[in-house]
């Protein structure tokens, strides 16, 4: 079968020798900016190969396709109708890819694992097998490691910008893409999380004081010099879940309960409530509520199938995060009204739109989800926000004593938090293959959750939770820090589906690991 | 050690310049440093199980022990440098280096990984799911290679190529006939720190380096403990599902008991060596800064088995030693019937003694549910275990 290669606008080796010097990074000489590497390769494939679906591939794959469809300078023309994250493909069934050309998009390719795991799982559903020609798999930058034919999947990938990278080079093309996704913002661009616009126009510490009220802020400037709140609310009185919405056994202490507040451009911000309550893995009928089942669509339908897991926690998670949006409102609706705009998304219909912004982004990681009732719900999330949030302008209350962080605290001790969390994760594993044999190792992913993190922060550390929730926003922008659903058995011997970080990838794994051989564990763990 | 990280744009771009490696080689060439100084000048101190003498290769350490000399450096060095770091990472953000000599610059490059019997000096990678390297796994493989040997591993002759094998002893493989030439590129601290620690290290025999380097703390203690069981139990309920079905139970058995045995080392008979270690280091070290760090990192074995909890284990251990002793004996004598009487071989004789021992610790302990004499065991001269015994021995591991 002949593939579509990619011609990038460089020689190949001209690029191997720029990207594979020991340096700090820079850009090659020709100076062009690795998004714009991205749109020439992405846009390319779309225009030659004419997919109908771009399939991709978690997490940074999302991200870059989303920077690129809202890069302003030359925006790359897909909807986000047509595009679906690989972690949430069993919320579709069959006859969503029937009869379609699919592109399945990474940004990077190491060993290509998760490609193969993509495609086994494709190959069970009888979606794909080798030799097919309607899927591609591209990937912009691969490793060497990967340069062997396979028979079981044929060559991989069939279209890449950058290939044969040394260990260096592809260190060097990530942390380019990671430096253009930090530029954009890092959390903007994910997809997963609802999100709402404002322009303040009053003045900053007065916000993140209203902020304060019920919850506790902190305040840091990531890489790109942009202002993020980290607004964690703790499990107390006022911030409760609505738990009648969620399936039972569904817990929501202990969890990622918070709000964050990045700044886009000049006064505007985006508040993005992001909440993941723990699921029991067998949930039976769900959800009751008639609205909810409208909003989740048929993804719910098929989410009753034992496999649509990850599409069931991330539906709770999605209902969690509208009453964590409902906190963060009230609070600013105490700000008098001159002193901000709220900008609400917009209702698609059938077209992008032109003005504003939308909710559209969602759809990779929620296929079926009606965003139309989303925006609606927001809307009434709003009203009702910002009436109660009002009413309470006149209360005198005394204001909570908090911390400032510096940011040079924030950083220096993200690198430990990462350290240390690399390090648990690593004996947590041979623990494991202590009781086994080799063969059978954790499956991938295997990371910490929430509430072990925040307790390396606070027993470890002795640092307050809002601390510690701050830095994981730091991890997570910066791309050390991954997120995954995964199974875990809880000490009632339930299988519950919960939130888990880790380091992101061999890549930071392997230069945590280094750091700490260089500079030791952070002695007070 | 902490850096103005994500004001970079990567935060672990310092590692590619100029560092590599040179962290690791200081730290093995001051683990060599003190080998080489234990064996060659012995301090007072008596032969003891952990340590050789080789008539062609001198004194040498048993390879736990030396895993244990490994992770004391790990612990003390950190402790050490966890005192310099903040005026480390000043200096080197300053790129002013003129007090570098008053500081220890580095910490220990390993990392405490938890091996099968403990925690041992290794490190984690390349990638999640990959087996850890321990330090005789990294210096084993750098002798084979020969690119940098500081030390000569000698694994069993007659057993397997394994560096970590518990027969595998090792040596400081350089004559170090000039100390400061040696010691070059370490700062005059440093070399004040290793030379006292080298000094007091002569005085301890092999057995007190492995329960210096096992022991630190009661936390740390109770885990290993516990962890010793955790591991035990796979083995016991394989002994038990042999009994059962009348199958060989001598390999599951014996790995049972190798994990009671541990057990009960660190629960209870560690102690008088690890007392005796600290007693010895805190009289022959000098340095104040030292002895505060050997003591702030090593606590005191009123601290570590004083309390309920770890007598508690004790006891436990103690009970599952005998226990352990007591079916791996039977486990052998099953199929060696003309040993059950008349033991003549080495193996028959070790497992004569293992049987005694156990019946001993069996009758001090409690109520008799169990034969105390071998033939009591079985059914007349066959390997049949009577079914009243064997039922008795289930419901005792059970309990385990």
């Amino acid at each position: 079968m002949s593939f579509l290669l990619s011609n990038p606008v460089f020689g190949l080796e001209h690029r191997e020798r720029i990207y594979d010097t020991k340096a700090e990074l820079t850009y090659s000489k020709y100076n062009v900016p690795m998004i714009r590497q991205l749109h020439t390769f992405l846009s390319g494939l779309i225009e030659k190969w004419k997919p109908d679906l771009i399939v991709v591939l978690e997490r940074k794959g999302t991200a870059v396709l989303r920077a690129l469809i809202e890069w302003e300078e030359d925006p790359l023309k897909w909807s986000w109708r047509d595009v679906i994250s690989s972690q949430v493909i069993d919320q579709v069934t069959n006859q969503f890819f029937k009869d379609k050309r699919i592109l399945v998009f990474d940004e990077m390719m190491r060993t290509g694992k998760h490609i193969r795991e993509f495609l086994d799982v494709f190959r069970e559903r009888q979606l794909w097998k080798p030799g097919d020609k309607n899927l591609i798999i591209a990937a912009f930058a691969v490793h060497r490691e990967n340069s062997e034919y396979d028979e079981d999947y044929g060559q991989l990938p069939h279209a890449w910008f950058y290939r044969d990278l040394t260990w260096r080079g592809f260190q060097n093309i990530r942390l380019q893409i990671v430096k253009e996704l930090q530029d954009a913002g890092s959390l903007l661009l994910d997809t997963e999380h609802i999100e709402v616009r404002f322009r303040l126009l009053g003045n900053f510490d007065q916000f993140v004081n209203v902020l304060r009220r019920t919850a506790k802020a902190v305040v840091f400037r990531s890489l790109d010099n942009r202002a993020n709140i980290t607004v964690y609310y703790e499990d107390d009185g006022s911030h409760f879940l609505s738990e009648a919405r969620f399936p039972n056994g569904t817990v929501t202490k202990r969890i990622v309960k918070k709000c964050r507040v990045v700044q886009r451009e000049g006064d505007d911000y985006s508040i993005i409530p992001i909440c993941y309550p723990s699921i029991l893995k067998d949930l039976g009928a769900w959800p009751s509520d008639p609205d909810d089942a409208h909003l989740l669509s048929t993804g719910i339908e098929n989410s009753k199938k034992a496999e649509s897991v990850i599409g069931r926690f991330y539906a709770v998670g999605l209902l969690a995060a509208l009453d964590v949006l409902e906190w963060v409102l009230k609070d600013l609706a105490v700000l008098p009204g001159d002193k901000y705009t709220l900008f609400l998304p917009v209702i698609a219909k059938d077209k992008e739109p032109k003005r504003g912004y939308s909710l559209g982004h969602l759809q990779a990681m929620y296929p079926a989800l009606n965003i139309d009732d989303l925006v609606k719900q927001i809307a009434t999330i709003v009203k009702r926000a910002l009436s109660e949030g009002s009413s309470l302008r006149a209360l005198k209350r005394t204001q909570p004593k908090y911390k400032i962080y510096s940011d040079e605290e924030l950083s220096q001790n993200a690198i430990r938090l990462l350290q240390v969390i690399r390090y648990e994760i690593d004996q947590q594993i041979m623990e494991k293959q202590s009781f086994r044999k080799a063969e059978h190792l954790p499956i991938h992913p295997f990371g910490l959750r929430a509430k072990d993190i925040f307790r390396i922060g606070s027993n470890g550390f002795g640092w307050e939770d809002e601390m510690t929730s701050s830095l994981f926003d730091i991890l997570i922008d910066g791309a050390y820090l991954v997120t995954h659903v995964e199974e875990i058995t809880d000490k009632n011997g339930d299988k519950r589906i919960v939130r888990t970080f880790e380091p992101d990838g061999e890549i930071v794994s392997e230069l945590v690991r280094h750091y700490t051989t260089q500079w030791g564990l952070p002695y007070d763990v | 050690m902490t850096y103005r990280s994500f004001n970079s744009l990567f935060p672990f771009m310092h590692l590619l310049v100029g560092r590599e490696g040179a962290q690791c080689e200081r730290a093995i060439r001051a683990i060599c440093f003190l080998l080489y100084g234990w064996a060659h000048n012995p301090g007072q101190r008596d032969p003891s199980f952990d340590e050789k003498l080789d008539e062609k290769e001198g004194i040498l350490l048993s390879s736990i022990a030396f895993d244990k000399l490994a992770m004391f450096f790990h612990r003390i060095w950190n402790e050490l440098f966890c005192r310099y770091s903040k005026k480390v990472e000043e200096m080197i953000e300053s790129r002013e280096f003129r007090d570098a000599p008053k500081m220890v610059t580095f910490p220990s490059p390993f990392q405490e990984v938890t091996g099968k019997h403990g925690r041992g000096a290794g490190r984690f990678g390349p990638s999640a799911g990959v087996a850890p390297t321990y330090i005789l796994e990294i210096l084993y493989s750098l002798q084979k290679d020969s690119t940098v040997q500081y030390f000569e591993i000698f694994p069993p002759p007659k057993g397997p190529d394994s560096p970590t094998h518990h027969l595998s002893t090792v040596k400081a493989a350089i004559e170090i006939t000039d100390v400061d030439q040696f010691l070059e590129g370490y700062t005059d601290r440093e070399i004040q720190l290793l030379k006292d620690l080298e000094n007091s290290l002569r005085h301890l025999g092999g057995s007190h380096i492995r329960a210096l380097g096992t022991h630190s703390s009661f936390e740390k203690t109770k885990k290993d403990i516990k962890r010793e069981f955790k591991h035990l139990e796979p083995y016991r309920d394989a002994t038990i599902s042999n009994l059962a079905n009348g199958e060989c139970f001598l390999q599951s058995s014996y790995v049972m008991l190798t994990y009671a045995q541990e057990a009960y080392k660190k629960s209870k008979t560690n102690r008088d060596d690890y007392q005796e270690a600290l007693q010895r280091m805190t009289n022959f070290i000098r340095d104040v800064e030292l002895k505060d760090a050997f003591l702030k990192i090593q606590k005191s074995p009123a601290d570590i088995w004083n309390g309920t909890e770890i007598k508690d284990l004790a006891d436990h251990s103690e009970k599952a030693l005998a226990l352990s002793k007591y079916i791996n004996a039977i486990a052998y004598f099953r199929t060696h019937i003309a040993a059950r009487n008349n033991p003549r071989t080495k193996d028959d004789k070790k497992y004569t003694h293992r049987w005694k021992e156990s019946v001993t610790k069996l009758r001090q302990n409690g109520p008799r549910v169990l034969p105390f004499t071998i033939n009591g065991v079985f059914v007349d001269n066959t390997a049949e275990i009577k079914p009243g015994v064997r039922d008795r021995l289930i419901k005792k591991l059970q309990s385990l």
